[in-house]
C-alpha cells in the first residue's frame, strides 16, 4: 500500500508536470469520447425506438365466415391459446364506423358501403410473447384454423426495423472499435512524447535500480488521469446537450425520441476506456524501455 | 567481490571489445581498470552493472552470475552497485538534493528518512551548502561529487568510476580520487577506469589491471 500511494502521488505530479502537452490529448480524447456519447445516446435512442415500434401488440385475423355462432367457437378457442391476452370481434359495420371516425377528412368512404368493409378479429397478444419470433409462431397456428383466411400483424414493417436496428448496433460497432483504436493511439503517443522529454531521467533510475514497475505506474497512472479528465468532459458535455435538447425542443412538442444512457452503461463506457488506457500505457513504457538503450553508449 | 572468466564482448562487425579477461578483485579492493582509448575499459565496467552482456565467459558479482542476467533481476543488481561517470549523468535542471534523491526513491523511502542519508553525505562531502542549487550551476568538480554523493548514498557493496576525473583539472581530479579511495577504506570495493597517468600515480599501491585491444596485459595484483 506504501509503495501504492508513493507511486500514485507520482503519477500525479507526472500529470501535473506534463499539462501543458496532456492538454492537447485531453481535448483531442474529449472529442472522440463526445462524438461517441452522442452517437450512443442517438443509438439507444433509435433501439429503444425500434424495439417499442417492433412489439407486436396484437394479430388481426381475417375470416372467411360470416356465421356468428363459428366466429365465436373460435374466439373460445383463441382465449384458450397461452399467448392470446383478449379478442375482440370487429363487424363489417364496426370496421366501417372505426374508419369513418378515424378519417373524417374522406367524405367519399361515407358512399361506400359496410359490405365493402372487412371484418375480422383482433387478438391481443400476451407482452411475454409479443417478440417477432413467438408471434411469427403464433401465426403459424392460427392460420391452421380453416376459418382463418389471412393473420396479419404488420410483418413487412417489423422485418424493416428490425433490420434497421440492426444496421444501426452494426454502425455503432464498427464505429466503437475504430474510436477505441483512436484512442489507443493517442494515448499511446502521447505517453512516447512525454517519456522522451524524461530519457534521461529514467535512465538514472534505470541506473540507481528502478523497477520496471516504478517506472511503469506513475506513467499508467498519468494515462488513468488523463481519461478520467476526458471521460467527465465529454459524458457530462453529450449529456447536457441531450438533456436541453430534450427539456427545450423536443418534450415541449411531445417527442420523447432521445433515451439518455443509463449509469450502467456510462460506467460500462468508462470501464472500457480505463482498459484501453493502462493497455496503451504499459505497451508505450515497455516498448520505449526496451528501445531506449544502454545507460552508458 | 568480482570474478570474471574468459570473458568475451564482441559487437556486430567490429573486433572484439573485451579477449577473454579473467580476474579476481576482493572485497573493499581498491582497483585501477587502465588502458588507451578503446581498449575495454568501460566495456568491462558497463558489464558489472549489466549495461552490457558478454558474448561469452562469466561474471560474478558477489558470487550471483550476471552473465545472463534478466531485465527483471537487473534492478537488484543495481541498487548494490554506485556508478560514477565521465559526464557525470545528472539531471542539469534538478538541484543537487534531488538528484541524489533519485537514488533513494526507488527504495521508497519517506522524506524524512531520506532526509537523514543525504543531508550528512552532502556534508561528508563538502557540498551542503549546494543543497539546493541546480546541478548547472556547479562546477565541473562539484558536479563529480554529486555524481559520487548519489553512487554512495545506498552503501553499495561496489563503486564504478568510468573515467570519472576526465573533465576536471588535476588538484579537483586528485581531490575526487580521495574521496574513492577513502571510501573504499570503509569496506566498498572501488573499481576505477582511467588512463591518467596523475590519478594512477595517486595510489602506488593500488591494484592496475591494464588492458589493450580487449585483452589483460597487466595485472599487479595477480599472484
Amino acid at each position: 500500500m506504501k509503495k501504492f500511494i508513493f507511486l500514485f502521488l507520482r503519477g500525479l505530479k507526472f500529470f501535473y508536470t506534463n499539462i501543458s502537452i496532456n492538454i492537447a490529448s485531453i481535448l483531442t480524447v474529449t472529442t472522440i469520447l463526445f462524438v461517441f456519447h452522442i452517437f450512443l445516446t442517438i443509438s439507444l435512442s433509435v433501439n429503444d425506438f425500434f424495439t417499442g415500434m417492433g412489439n407486436i401488440q396484437s394479430i388481426r385475423l381475417y375470416l372467411n365466415t360470416e356465421n356468428k355462432k363459428e366466429i365465436n367457437d373460435f374466439m373460445k378457442k383463441l382465449n384458450n391459446l397461452e399467448s392470446i391476452e383478449s379478442t375482440t370481434y370487429f363487424s363489417q359495420e364496426d370496421t366501417m364506423k372505426y374508419i369513418n371516425k378515424s378519417t373524417s377528412n374522406i367524405s367519399y368512404l361515407q358512399n361506400i358501403p359496410k359490405e365493402f368493409y372487412p371484418h375480422f378479429i383482433e387478438a391481443k397478444i400476451k407482452s411475454e410473447y409479443s417478440n417477432f419470433s413467438s408471434v411469427e409462431k403464433l401465426e403459424e397456428t392460427l392460420k391452421s384454423f380453416n376459418i382463418v383466411d389471412v393473420a396479419s400483424y404488420g410483418e413487412k414493417w417489423i422485418v424493416n426495423f428490425s433490420s434497421l436496428n440492426y444496421g444501426f448496433k452494426i454502425f455503432l460497432s464498427i464505429l466503437t472499435i475504430l474510436l477505441a483504436l483512436a484512442l489507443s493511439t493517442i494515448l499511446y503517443n502521447t505517453i512516447k512524447i512525454n517519456l522522451y522529454r524524461y530519457k534521461d531521467e529514467i535512465k538514472i533510475y534505470s541506473l540507481v535500480g528502478a523497477s520496471r514497475t516504478f517506472i511503469i505506474t506513475p506513467i499508467v497512472i498519468a494515462v488513468i488521469i488523463e481519461s478520467l479528465i476526458s471521460y467527465l468532459l465529454s459524458a457530462t458535455g453529450s449529456y447536457l446537450t441531450f438533456l436541453t435538447l430534450n427539456m427545450k425542443i423536443l418534450h415541449p412538442i411531445d417527442i420523447y425520441f432521445i433515451k439518455l444512457p443509463e449509469l450502467f452503461t456510462l460506467a460500462l463506457i468508462f470501464g472500457v476506456l480505463i482498459l484501453i488506457s493502462v493497455f496503451s500505457g504499459i505497451i508505450s513504457v515497455k516498448t520505449f524501455l526496451n528501445n531506449m538503450g544502454a545507460i552508458n553508449e | 567481490m568480482i570474478k570474471v572468466y574468459n570473458l568475451t564482448v564482441a559487437f556486430l562487425g567490429e573486433k572484439k571489445a573485451l579477449d577473454n579477461v579473467s580476474f579476481k578483485i576482493s572485497k573493499g579492493e581498491f582497483a585501477y581498470i587502465t588502458g588507451e582509448s578503446g581498449a575495454g575499459k568501460s566495456t568491462l565496467l558497463r558489464l558489472f552493472y549489466a549495461d552490457l552482456l558478454p558474448s561469452k565467459g562469466i561474471v560474478l558479482i558477489s558470487n550471483k552470475d550476471i552473465s545472463n542476467i534478466t531485465k527483471k533481476s537487473t534492478p537488484f543488481l543495481r541498487r548494490n552497485i554506485g556508478v560514477v561517470f565521465q559526464d557525470f549523468k545528472l539531471l542539469e535542471d534538478k538541484s543537487v538534493y534531488e538528484n541524489i534523491k533519485l537514488a533513494l526513491e526507488v527504495f521508497y523511502l519517506e522524506r524524512n528518512n531520506m532526509e537523514n542519508r543525504i543531508l550528512p553525505l552532502l556534508r561528508r562531502l563538502g557540498i551542503f551548502s549546494k543543497r539546493n542549487t541546480l546541478v548547472r550551476k556547479l562546477s565541473g568538480g562539484e558536479k563529480q561529487r554529486v555524481a559520487i554523493a548519489r553512487a554512495l548514498i545506498n552503501n553499495p557493496a561496489l563503486i564504478l568510476a568510468d573515467e570519472p576525473t576526465g573533465n576536471l583539472d588535476q588538484a579537483r581530479a586528485e581531490d575526487i580520487i580521495d574521496l574513492l579511495y577513502d571510501t573504499s577504506k570503509s569496506g566498498t570495493t572501488v573499481l576505477i577506469a582511467t588512463h591518467d597517468p596523475h590519478i594512477l600515480n595517486r595510489y602506488k599501491q593500488a591494484r592496475v589491471i591494464e588492458l589493450k585491444n580487449g585483452k589483460v596485459i597487466k595485472d599487479t595484483g595477480k599472484q
